[in-house]
C-alpha cells in the first residue's frame, strides 16, 4: 500500500487496540491504489463515529460531516463535480439509523459513490449502544438483556432501494475485501459494500466473542462465502453470515429525460 | 387612506374560475402603460376548487401596502366567495355580482356602498359564446367597461400573453361580451 | 425607469436572483409557500447547466448543497418553518467549515405546521439561534418582489466573501405576491477566494480579513473538512486556545466588516418623535402609515431593517434618530423588539405592536394602535 496515500502526521489514530477499523481503512487504500486512481480526485466523505474518522488520516480531500449526514453531502460533491470518484465511509449507526432514509434514497437515484460500511454491530463511538445492524439478542449498553428487535440485513437493505452494486465482506479475508471495494469503486452507478469489522472494546466483551484475534479468526466460521453457501441448504446455513457479490446490475439510466429546453 | 391614483381591485369566486389568471392579466396590462401593479392571492388548497381571492392594486406610484384594503371595485362570481371576502366595501366601492348564480345581495345599499352591478355572467356566457370557460376574461371585460383602468388595447395584448393561439379569438370575443354588458346594461338606465 | 420591467412572484424573484448571482446548484424538498422556487430551478437550472435535485428531506437538502458549496459552485436551497427546522444542524456544519451557501426561509406560520398558507414573522430568532453553539449568520430581509430578487444576489455574494451561510428572511406574502421588476442590468458577482500555493496550504489559516481560502474539493489541494473544531491545518483539535481563536474568528469574520454587511432603509428619522422598526412585509404597511401620519401633521420615521443579523447596537442606535417613541410592529409574539429593547433600555419607549392571526398588520391598524395607545 503507497504511504503516501496516508498523512502520517495524523497518527496514531483513535482507535481502540484491536479495533478492525484500520483493516478496513488499509484495504480501502489497498483498492485506490490498485484501481490508480488520481488521488487529486478521490473525495472521502463521513458522518461522525469512530470509522468516519478513517478519511481524515488519509492524505485525499476528506469531508467528516454529521451524524448520518455524509451520503447527502457525497451526494452534493459527486453532483457538483462528477469527475470525482466520491466514497463514503460510514458505521453501521451512521449508515444505517441516522442516515438510513439517505442511504436508500442515495440508492434509489443510483447516485455514483461508493457507501463502505464499517459494520462492527454496534455504536463503537458512544461506548456500545445497539444499532440498526445489531443482532437479535446480543448484548449493548442499550439492549443489557439481549436485542429484542431483529437487524437489517443491508445487502438486502440496499438492494431493495435499488442500489446497482451491493457487496459484503469481512476483515478476515483482506483479498476478497479489497477486491469487491475495487468492484463497488470502479462501478458506475450506487454501490455498497457491507465491510464487517470487529468492536472488541464493547460488541466483543459484552457478547463474550474472545479477543480481538479470535473475532477476527471466528470470520471464517460464520461468514460463508457466497458461491459455497449457494450449494448448502438453508439449514447449514442457519446463524452463517454470506459474504460476496449479491448486485451487479447495469446502471440505472432513465428512459425519458428529456434534454432541457433553452430558454425562450 | 386616500390615495387618489390607487385602484383596488378583488374578485372573488371559486377556483377554476381562473380569476387568479384574470388578475395577472389585468396586471401586465397596466405595467406595459407604466404603471405599478401589486397582485396577490388567497394561496393553498383553496385555491384548487374552494373559494379564492384574487387582489390588484394599481398605481402611478410607488405602492408600499400591497394589499387590498379598500376596494375600488369587488366582482364576486359566487355567492360563497362574496360572504367570505365581501367584508371591507365602503361608499367608494362598486360590486358586480354574478346575477345567474346568485341573487342579488340585499345587505348592499347606497348607504354601504358606490353601486351594485348584477348581471347574469355565466349564464350569458354560455348563451352567446357556448361556453362554461372564459369567465375570468368576460369579467375582465366588464372590469374594462366599468371603469376604462388600462387602454383596451394592452388589455387585449395582456390576455394574448396567456392565451394559447388556438383560443384567442374566442377570449377576444369574451373579453367583448364583457365590455358590451356594461354598455347594454348602462343604455337600460339602470344605476350602476 | 428605462428598465423593461415584467412581471414576477417573489419566489420566481429569488430563483431568477440566484441565476443571476451564479447559482449552479439547487437541492431543496417541497414546501409551501417555497415550493414555486424548487419547481422553477427544477426547469431553469438544466438551463443554464446547473444541477437540481430533489432530495429526500430537508437534512439531506443542506447537506447536499453544502457538499456541492465544498466542489466549488454556487449553491441555494429553500424552505419554510418546518424545514427550516430540520436544517438547523446543516447550518451549524456550513458555519463550522465555512461553507458558502445561501438558504432562503419563507416564514409561515407556527409553531409545528401552523398555517400553511398564512403569513407569520416568527421565524426570525430562529435565523439566528435556532442551531446550537455559538455561531454567526448573516440574515437579509427582503420587503418586496424586486427586493427578494436583488437581495438573493447579494445573499450569495455575501456568503462566497465571507464563506459563511446567508438566510433570505422572507415570508408567505413576498413570496407569492407579485410585483414588476426590472432585471436587465447584469449583476456584480463575488467568487470566493481560492488558495494559490500549494506548498505550506493551510486550509484555515488567514490574512487580516480573517476569511480562509479553503480549496475546492477534487482540486489538488487535499482538504481536510470537519465540523470538529479545528486549527489552521482543518485537523480537529480539542485545545481550547484554538477553539476559542476559532469561534472568535468566525465572529470577527463578520463583525469587523458591518459597514459591508448592514443595510437599513430609513425614511424621515431625523426629526421624528414616533419611530417604528420593522423588518420585511411588515416594513410596507408602515411605510403606508409614515406618510399618513406625517399628513395629518405627526412627525413620524421608519427604520427598515435589510440586514437583520448581525445586529450592531450602535450602529441601529445611530440610525435611530432621537425619537421618543420607538414601536416595533412584527408579525409575531415579540422578537426583533428583544433587540430592540436590548438597544434602548429605558432611554426610550419601546412598544411592541404584534399580530398572531396570520394575517399582514394594515396601515390602518398601525394608525388605529398609535391612537389607541395614546404614542
Ligand atoms: C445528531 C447526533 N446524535 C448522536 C450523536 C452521538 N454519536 C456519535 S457517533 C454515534 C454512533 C456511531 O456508531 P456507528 O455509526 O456504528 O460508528 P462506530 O463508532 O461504531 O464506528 C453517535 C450516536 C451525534 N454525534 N450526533
Amino acid at each position: 500500500m503507497r504511504p503516501d496515500f496516508l498523512r502520517c502526521e495524523r497518527l496514531p489514530n483513535i482507535w481502540c487496540p484491536g479495533c478492525g477499523n484500520g483493516i478496513v481503512l488499509r484495504a480501502l487504500l489497498e483498492a485506490i491504489d490498485q484501481l490508480q486512481l488520481d488521488p487529486d480526485k478521490v473525495v472521502l466523505v463521513s458522518g461522525i463515529g469512530c470509522s468516519s474518522r478513517a478519511p481524515a488520516y488519509t492524505a485525499f480531500d476528506n469531508v467528516h460531516t454529521l451524524h448520518g449526514r455524509a451520503i447527502p453531502v457525497a451526494t452534493g460533491i459527486k453532483m457538483a463535480n462528477p469527475d470525482l470518484t466520491v466514497i463514503v465511509v460510514t458505521g453501521d449507526g451512521d449508515g444505517s439509523a441516522i442516515g438510513g432514509n439517505h442511504l436508500i434514497h442515495a440508492a434509489r437515484r443510483d447516485v455514483d459513490i461508493t457507501v463502505v460500511v464499517f459494520n462492527n454491530y454496534n455504536y463503537g463511538m458512544t461506548g456500545g449502544q445497539a444499532s440498526p445492524l445489531t443482532p437479535s439478542s446480543s448484548i449493548t449498553t442499550t439492549t443489557p438483556n439481549g436485542n429484542l428487535d431483529r437487524p437489517f440485513d443491508l445487502v438486502k437493505l440496499a438492494a431493495g432501494a435499488g442500489a446497482t452494486y451491493v457487496a459484503r465482506s469481512g476483515i478476515y479475508f483482506t483479498k476478497h475485501l479489497v477486491d469487491h471495494l475495487k468492484k463497488a469503486i470502479a462501478h458506475d452507478g450506487f454501490s455498497l459494500v457491507d465491510a464487517v469489522a470487529q468492536c472488541p472494546t464493547y460488541f466483543g466483551r459484552f457478547n463474550k466473542k474472545g479477543s480481538a484475534g479470535q473475532m477476527v479468526t471466528s470470520q471464517k466460521d460464520w461468514m460463508v462465502l457466497k458461491s459455497v453457501a449457494e450449494k448448502k441448504t438453508p439449514e447449514e446455513l442457519v446463524g452463517k453470515t454470506i459474504i460476496g457479490e449479491f448486485v451487479k446490475i447495469e446502471r440505472h439510466s432513465p428512459a425519458s429525460a428529456a434534454a432541457p429546453k433553452e430558454q425562450a | 387612506m386616500s390615495n387618489d391614483n390607487r385602484f383596488e381591485l378583488r374578485m372573488t369566486g371559486s377556483g377554476g374560475q381562473g380569476l387568479i389568471l384574470g388578475s395577472i392579466i389585468l396586471a401586465e396590462a397596466a405595467i406595459m402603460e407604466g404603471k405599478i401593479v401589486t397582485q396577490s392571492q388567497v394561496y393553498g388548497a383553496e385555491a384548487r376548487g374552494g373559494t379564492t381571492k384574487a387582489e390588484l392594486v394599481i398605481s402611478n406610484k410607488h405602492i408600499a401596502y400591497p394589499k387590498v384594503t379598500d376596494p375600488d371595485l369587488l366582482a364576486a362570481m359566487t355567492s360563497e366567495g362574496l360572504k367570505q371576502y365581501g367584508g371591507g366595501i365602503s361608499r367608494k366601492t362598486r360590486v358586480v355580482v354574478d346575477s345567474s348564480v346568485m341573487s342579488a345581495p340585499d345587505f348592499l345599499n347606497e348607504e354601504n356602498c358606490r353601486g351594485l352591478l348584477a348581471l347574469p355572467i355565466r349564464s350569458t356566457l354560455i348563451s352567446r359564446l357556448e361556453s362554461e370557460l372564459g369567465l375570468n376574461i368576460v369579467l375582465l371585460g366588464i372590469i374594462e367597461g366599468l371603469t376604462a383602468i388600462v387602454h383596451v388595447e394592452m388589455l387585449r395584448k395582456a390576455v394574448a400573453m396567456h392565451i394559447k393561439k388556438q383560443f384567442l379569438d374566442f377570449n377576444m370575443k369574451a373579453l367583448d361580451l364583457g365590455m358590451e354588458m356594461v354598455e347594454a346594461q348602462a343604455k337600460t338606465g339602470i344605476r350602476i | 425607469m428605462s428598465e423593461k420591467m415584467v412581471l414576477m412572484q417573489g419566489n420566481e424573484a429569488v430563483a431568477e436572483g440566484a441565476i443571476a448571482a451564479g447559482v449552479r446548484f439547487y437541492a431543496g424538498y417541497p414546501i409551501t409557500p417555497s415550493s414555486e422556487i424548487a419547481e422553477i430551478m427544477a426547469k431553469r437550472m438544466p438551463q443554464v447547466g446547473g444541477t437540481f435535485m430533489q432530495m429526500e428531506d430537508e437534512i439531506a437538502s443542506i447537506m447536499a448543497i453544502v457538499g456541492a458549496s465544498m466542489a466549488g459552485k454556487k449553491v441555494l436551497t429553500a424552505t419554510s418553518g418546518p424545514g427550516f427546522s430540520l436544517m438547523q444542524e446543516g447550518l451549524g456544519y456550513a458555519c463550522m467549515v465555512e461553507a458558502p451557501i445561501v438558504i432562503l426561509d419563507s416564514m409561515r406560520y407556527g409553531p409545528s405546521t401552523g398555517m400553511a398558507t398564512k403569513v407569520s414573522q416568527m421565524d426570525l430568532m430562529q435565523t439566528r439561534w435556532g442551531t446550537h453553539g455559538d455561531h454567526w449568520v448573516i440574515v437579509l430581509s427582503p420587503s418586496s418582489v424586486e427586493e427578494s430578487y436583488q437581495l438573493t444576489i447579494r445573499a450569495v455574494n455575501l456568503a462566497e466573501k465571507y464563506r459563511n451561510p446567508v438566510i433570505v428572511l422572507s415570508d408567505e406574502t413576498i413570496s407569492h405576491l407579485r410585483e414588476p421588476i426590472g432585471i436587465s442590468i447584469p449583476p456584480t458577482i463575488v467568487d470566493r477566494r481560492l488558495p494559490t500555493k500549494k506548498a505550506g496550504y493551510l486550509p484555515y489559516k488567514t490574512d487580516e480579513s480573517l476569511v480562509p481560502t479553503v480549496a475546492n474539493v477534487g482540486t489538488g489541494f487535499r482538504t481536510s473538512f470537519t465540523g470538529l473544531v479545528h486549527g489552521e491545518s482543518g485537523f480537529q483539535t480539542a485545545n481550547g486556545h484554538v477553539a476559542e481563536a476559532l469561534v472568535e474568528r468566525l465572529r470577527d469574520k463578520l463583525f469587523n466588516n458591518l459597514d459591508d454587511i448592514i443595510q437599513f432603509e430609513t425614511d424621515r428619522v431625523e426629526d421624528a418623535d414616533i419611530l417604528f422598526m420593522s423588518f420585511g412585509i411588515t416594513a410596507r404597511g408602515v411605510s403606508e402609515s409614515v406618510e399618513s401620519l406625517r399628513s395629518h401633521g405627526r412627525k413620524a420615521g421608519s427604520l427598515r431593517f435589510i440586514t437583520l443579523f448581525p445586529f450592531d447596537d450602535d450602529r441601529v442606535r445611530k440610525a435611530a434618530g432621537n425619537a421618543r417613541t420607538i414601536v416595533v410592529p412584527e408579525l409575531n409574539s415579540g422578537q426583533l423588539v428583544l433587540l430592540v429593547k436590548r438597544v434602548f433600555g429605558d432611554s426610550r419607549k419601546v412598544v411592541p405592536m404584534n399580530k398572531i392571526n396570520g394575517d399582514l398588520i394594515s396601515p390602518q391598524e398601525i394608525l388605529n394602535f398609535v391612537r389607541e395607545e395614546n404614542l
